[in-house]
């Protein structure tokens, strides 16, 4: 297992480099620069500012510094927040969006596993249709859609919530509720998927002429198995709850890192894209790892192959 | 995170294997905890006691803002994002009006004269000024920041408007490196001697404006010294203002607060407790966050829900004019655009009425000239009208009768569905009238300004907001050198007009030659002009001292809050 993980950790060096090479030169690409804006600025001023941050050097330069500074940790200094370090403001904002993407996970699992859990050991009949219609509705109707929804609904009519913000502990109920409700979805289907193929199998069959209680059938037997798609899900999933969705955090004014995403592209925040992309491919190669880990652990019939 | 999925498991598995009566306690205990935490949100955030409320209480004005703000370096930044905050902390020689802002209130300096045709101008500053820190804010104080300002290595982008100061540009430039010879000398610790280039009129109108605000040097020294961009001062565990406000707390995509400052010199005036900017860069959530309680004023609004608000809630609609005009440029080193009647055609064509009633909707000025009239005593030309008849006949004489002939042309945007809007309404105009075709293309915003410098469009939507109030903000950029202009177009009488009307001794005098200037720009239409931008945004009638401005700047200091009724 540990060869295994060493040999995976070595994979993600390449896999980051070429990352790295790409972002940067996409976003060189990109025409306007982190200075541009409708009044111009007298080209010497601008001058003057790029070679303050470094950007009159040739791009290869560029990408070799930055490069130095990566590997001793230091993202550099964001164009668009004066003053501030990426390292910093990822810092700020990464632990809102872990935050989010913590509870939102819980309502999608503790909403979507029971359910798909019922569907399946209750298919065909009302107990299966009913949810699973609500979750096929859930995929389908995106967190833009449902975010303003439940604005409208808890905050505006009913009054129990804030529309905006992140400063009340209250603050996390309707963000989380629209992203967990919408992976929830997900998850039931994954689950109920999984479940049926488990309970059609041979074993559950021996299990159930032995005299096994459904439950436990279920509980005990199948339920390890069945779950499998959803853990495979959940490895990418994760990665993009905790780094952050753009979409609901704009929505909710939620001060967390997936609209440092995607406003560093249009503000053409060099480091700022850079630093992002980097720190969500991370993320991404670890929770698609320890998702390999846990499929082991979940299914004997796998192992450890590099 | 893999440790939560593994405890919903053992969860699973210990529920499967309680026993019933745990099973129901476990149950009733869940149920009882979310009774309570309803309750609670019920209790603590009912209808009643809205943020907003507890505001007015507490003197505690909940402002949205737009977007972050790239900085609070008042020699740094370059928005109104940023203005907003800025000047609550910082204050410079003079203030903002509180209802007028064509007259010049006492900031920093407490009495002003101006000799030499209002080229020399001596500033007596108040003796009660104070940083947050406690320091008096002294003559030499502004001679710091001014030559901060014109620092070279700093890269201000605004630098080129203290230009007007002697010798400025050349120390900016490197021309000098001796800052005593440019015009800025304090002469005591309370007297400010400045010498511009020609004799100013509109000078205090400029002052106003933050590139010419204080900051406190030592403080500056100590984080990195007056070339230092990015520099920490600005964190609010750092920063010295002198404003009537101090900067409390500031984070990032959340809210910044600025609350009363105690050292301030006119702290007797200022009301507000407590100011808090929230960053909302969504309008449909900053409508509704202001509509949920949770903050005093929107930043704006979109110009399709104003029709909503003007029926059925006028009583917190809020309009005011706002000092700028929306134009479309014209590429006149294009074939087709070069010629002016085809230019004067396009221009004739536009019905802004129609646009500004049935398009935007937001109450602008249909602008049939370019400086919008709103300058107090400058009259400006209006030339314009719509004659579709009289465009024709333009068209036919440039050799397109009918608009035969007429290649193609393209109108260019940023992506945004109210610019949309206006272009397929023009596109009609001119289908209609001059029987022409024209394509619509929108860009991103970086791409759509890259384009547009590189002169690589045909007609291209753009707007200017004056910088402080005087006609000559708006009309430089189409001077020949301007890097604003981006429209190929230039003039040497224009030019000349615009450098005397910089040095003319009287407004009087300044007003005509920009208004001979103006007509210039209106005879040769290197832009057509569309309408007057008005600011449109939400407002509860609580707040108090609230006037319409011009440049959509506040008085902080006069602004209260008050229960209605009382």
């Amino acid at each position: 297992m540990f060869r295994f993980i060493f040999i995976r950790f070595l994979q993600t060096i390449p896999v980051l480099f070429i990352i790295a090479v790409l972002t940067f030169a996409m976003s060189r690409a990109a025409p306007g620069g982190p200075f541009s804006q409708e009044r111009r600025v007298s080209p010497v001023i601008i001058e003057r500012m790029n070679e303050y941050y470094g950007l009159a050097d040739p791009l290869p330069v560029q990408f070799g510094n930055y490069i130095k500074n990566l590997l001793r940790g230091d993202l550099g200094p964001s164009y668009r927040h004066e003053g501030r370090t990426v390292n910093e403001i990822v810092g700020g904002s990464f632990p809102v969006s872990l935050e989010l993407g913590m509870w939102s996970l819980l309502i999608a699992l503790g909403l979507g596993i029971p359910v798909g859990l019922l569907a399946a050991v209750y298919r065909n009949t009302l107990l299966d249709y009913v949810p699973m219609s609500g979750a096929m509705m859930g995929i389908c109707l995106p967190t833009f859609v449902m975010g303003p929804l439940l604005a409208l609904v808890f905050g505006l009519w009913i009054g129990w919530f804030n529309v905006s913000g992140w400063h009340t502990p209250a603050d996390r109920v309707l963000p989380s509720l629209t992203l967990g409700l919408y992976f929830g979805a997900y998850v039931a289907r994954l689950t109920r998927g999984g479940m049926l193929e488990v309970l059609s199998q041979d074993y559950i069959r021996t299990a159930r002429a032995k005299g096994v209680p459904e439950f436990m059938i279920v509980y005990k037997h199948a339920l390890k198995g069945g779950l499998l798609p959803v853990v495979a899900f959940l490895g990418p999933a994760l990665a993009a709850l905790i780094s952050g969705s753009f979409v609901v955090e704009t929505i909710f004014q939620i001060p967390g890192l997936g609209r440092h995403f995607v406003n560093a592209a249009f503000n053409r925040d060099y480091t700022m894209v850079m630093g992002t992309v980097l720190f969500y491919a991370t993320l991404l190669i670890v929770m698609n790892m320890i998702v390999d880990i846990l499929q082991v652990l979940l299914n004997p019939r796998l192992k450890y192959e590099s | 995170m893999s440790l939560a999925f593994v405890g919903e498991l053992g969860l699973i598995r210990g529920m499967a294997e309680a026993k019933s009566s745990r099973d129901r306690r476990f149950r009733s205990a869940v149920f009882g905890f979310l009774l309570g935490v309803l309750a609670w949100f019920a209790s603590g955030c009912g209808p009643g006691d809205r943020p907003v409320d507890a505001g007015v209480r507490d003197q505690v004005l909940l402002l949205a803002n737009g977007a972050e703000p790239r900085g609070l370096d008042p020699h740094i930044v370059t928005g109104v994002t940023e203005n907003r905050v800025i000047s609550a902390i910082i204050e410079g020689l003079i203030n903002y009006h509180p209802t007028d802002d064509r007259l010049p209130e006492p900031g920093v300096a407490e009495h002003w004269e101006s000799q030499d045709n209002h080229r020399v101008w001596l500033f007596e500053l108040r003796e009660d000024a104070r940083w947050t820190n406690g320091d008096p804010v002294t003559a030499h104080d502004f001679v710091y920041s001014w030559k901060r300002m014109l620092t070279p290595e700093l890269g201000a982008e605004y630098a080129e408007m203290l230009y007007i100061l002697e010798k400025a540009q050349a120390f900016h430039q490197g021309e000098i490196t001796d800052f005593s010879q440019v015009g800025v000398k304090a002469l005591d610790d309370h007297t400010l001697e400045v010498t511009l280039v020609g004799p100013t009129p509109y000078f205090l109108q400029m002052l106003k404006h933050y590139s010419w605000y204080p900051v406190h040097p030592p403080t500056i020294e100590r984080f990195g010294g007056i070339a230092a961009r990015g520099a920490e001062w600005t964190r609010p565990e750092n920063y010295v203002g002198n404003g009537p406000f101090r900067l409390e707390a500031w984070e990032i995509n959340r809210v910044i607060r600025v609350v009363k400052s105690d050292v301030y010199w006119d702290a007797d005036t200022v009301r507000l407790r407590e100011i808090r900017f929230y960053p909302i860069d969504n309008a449909a959530t900053e409508e509704s966050s202001f509509l949920n309680g949770q903050i005093h004023a929107t930043s704006g609004l979109s110009s399709d829900k104003v029709p909503h608000y003007r029926r059925n809630r006028p009583d917190i609609l809020y309009s005011e004019p706002y000092l700028g005009t929306y134009y479309y440029r014209l590429n006149v080193t294009r074939p087709v655009l070069d010629d002016v009647r085809v230019r004067r055609a396009l221009a004739l064509s536009i019905d802004r009425e129609l646009i500004v009633e049935r398009v935007t909707q937001g109450g602008q000025q249909p602008a049939w000239g370019y400086t919008p009239v709103m300058f107090g005593d400058y009259d400006p030309p209006q030339t314009l009208s719509h004659d579709p008849e009289a465009a024709r006949r333009l068209l036919a004489e440039a050799g397109y009768p009918g608009g035969e002939g007429f290649p193609r042309l393209e109108i260019l945007f940023n992506t945004l569905e109210d610019h949309r809007k206006i272009a397929e309404a023009i596109q009609e105009m001119w289908r209609g009238a001059l029987g022409i075709r024209v394509s619509l293309r929108n860009q991103e915003w970086k791409v759509y300004l890259e384009t547009q410098a590189r002169l690589d469009y045909d007609i291209s939507r753009a707007g200017w907001i004056a910088d402080y109030v005087d006609p000559i903000t708006m009309l430089d950029l189409w001077t020949s050198t301007s890097g604003n202009n981006q429209t190929g177009w230039a003039s040497d009488e224009f030019d000349e007009l615009i450098q005397r009307a910089r040095r003319s001794a009287t407004q009087k005098e300044h007003y005509g030659l920009l208004r001979q200037a103006e007509k210039i720009l209106l005879d040769e239409l290197p832009v057509i002009p569309i309408y007057w931008y008005t600011q449109l945004y939400l407002i509860d009638p609580r707040v108090r001292g609230w006037h319409p401005k011009l440049l959509n700047n506040r008085p902080y200091k006069y602004l209260w809050l008050e229960q209605e009724g009382a």
